[in-house]
């Protein structure tokens, strides 16, 4: 999935994306380029708010959560390595299976450790190289009946 | 993606999907039965509800909405036909191709549209045969350096 970046500050944001305690006010501006594509590697939503982790221009080795309302979708195929959880809370996160596999993953990632920046290193040349095209309907269901009756 | 039914009274429902216009009342009965074992072909989140497309107990031709606390996701894989729309009201919806293709796609199909129908047969049949197993990261990711060295 390919995000295109169309707004770069806290004024685009909708209110129920705005909370200051935590650095998102009117006046924030993101480390994002107006144009400019990113992959996305993971998203969660939580009470309405959509966020996408991706590497902005900032990046180093971890991807941040960026709110939805700053892009447009150009890409939207979900990516083959994405898995979903919801939690008892109601929070939804839509990632790869790494992520979730340790509750502390993205902790970690973010703390530099050794064993989950390589698989996010591992991921990320994964998802970034992945793109693929589907069958028409007609022509996959063709292909499945076949194999069944193999 | 596959949910397992844990409830299918309203009793189990949190207060956020409680909406009597629409029928979910805490009397309500779904069509569901406990321990049961459902593809999930679209879902949809709206202000912090999530509810899966699923052919309940009562299925005829269409996908119906189910509400998320009803299940426990017991395969957490996501669909390679799945698409991502997020609509500028919030709506996020996760569906295949031809869901989105047409806005009214939806609305054909359970007003039983002879298309329409013919489309989600075909999806349906897809997506209960979907069983794929990822290689292990490290593996995927030297498959892919070798194509693409190639």
């Amino acid at each position: 999935m390919k995000i295109r970046c169309i707004a770069n500050t806290g004024a685009s944001l909708p209110d129920d994306y705005i909370e200051p305690a935590i650095g998102y006010t009117k006046q924030i501006q993101f480390s994002l380029t107006v144009g400019r594509e990113y992959v996305v590697y993971a998203f969660r939503e939580w009470r309405g708010t959509i966020w996408y982790y991706i590497c902005d221009d900032n990046y180093t080795y971890y991807p941040m959560q960026n709110p939805a309302p700053l892009f447009e979708v150009v890409d939207s195929r979900v990516s083959k390595y994405w898995r979903f959880e919801l939690a008892p809370n109601g929070r939804l996160e839509i990632a790869f299976e790494q992520w979730f596999t340790d509750p502390y993953f993205y902790d970690k990632l973010t703390d530099q450790e050794e064993a989950e920046v390589e698989i996010f290193d591992q991921v990320k040349e994964l998802m970034d190289a992945e793109d693929f095209d589907l069958p028409p309907l007609d022509v996959a269901v063709d292909k499945l009946r076949e194999t069944v009756s193999v | 993606m596959k949910i397992r039914c844990i409830a299918n009274t309203g009793e189990s429902l949190p207060d956020e999907y409680i909406d009597p216009p629409r029928g979910y009342t805490r009397k309500i009965k779904l069509s569901l039965t406990i321990g049961k074992e459902y593809v999930v072909y679209a879902i949809r989140e709206w202000k912090g509800t999530i509810w899966y497309y699923i052919c309940d107990d009562i299925f005829s031709y269409y996908p119906m909405e189910n509400p998320a606390p009803m299940f426990e996701v017991v395969d957490s894989r996501v669909s390679k036909y799945w698409q991502f729309e997020l609509s500028p009201n919030g709506l996020l919806m996760i569906a295949f191709e031809q869901w989105f293709a047409d806005p009214y796609f939806y609305d054909k199909l359970t007003d039983q549209e002879e298309a329409e129908v013919e489309i989600f047969d075909k999806v349906k049949e897809l997506m209960d045969a979907e069983d794929f197993a990822l290689p292990p990261l490290d593996v995927a990711v030297e498959k892919l350096r070798e194509t693409v060295s190639v």
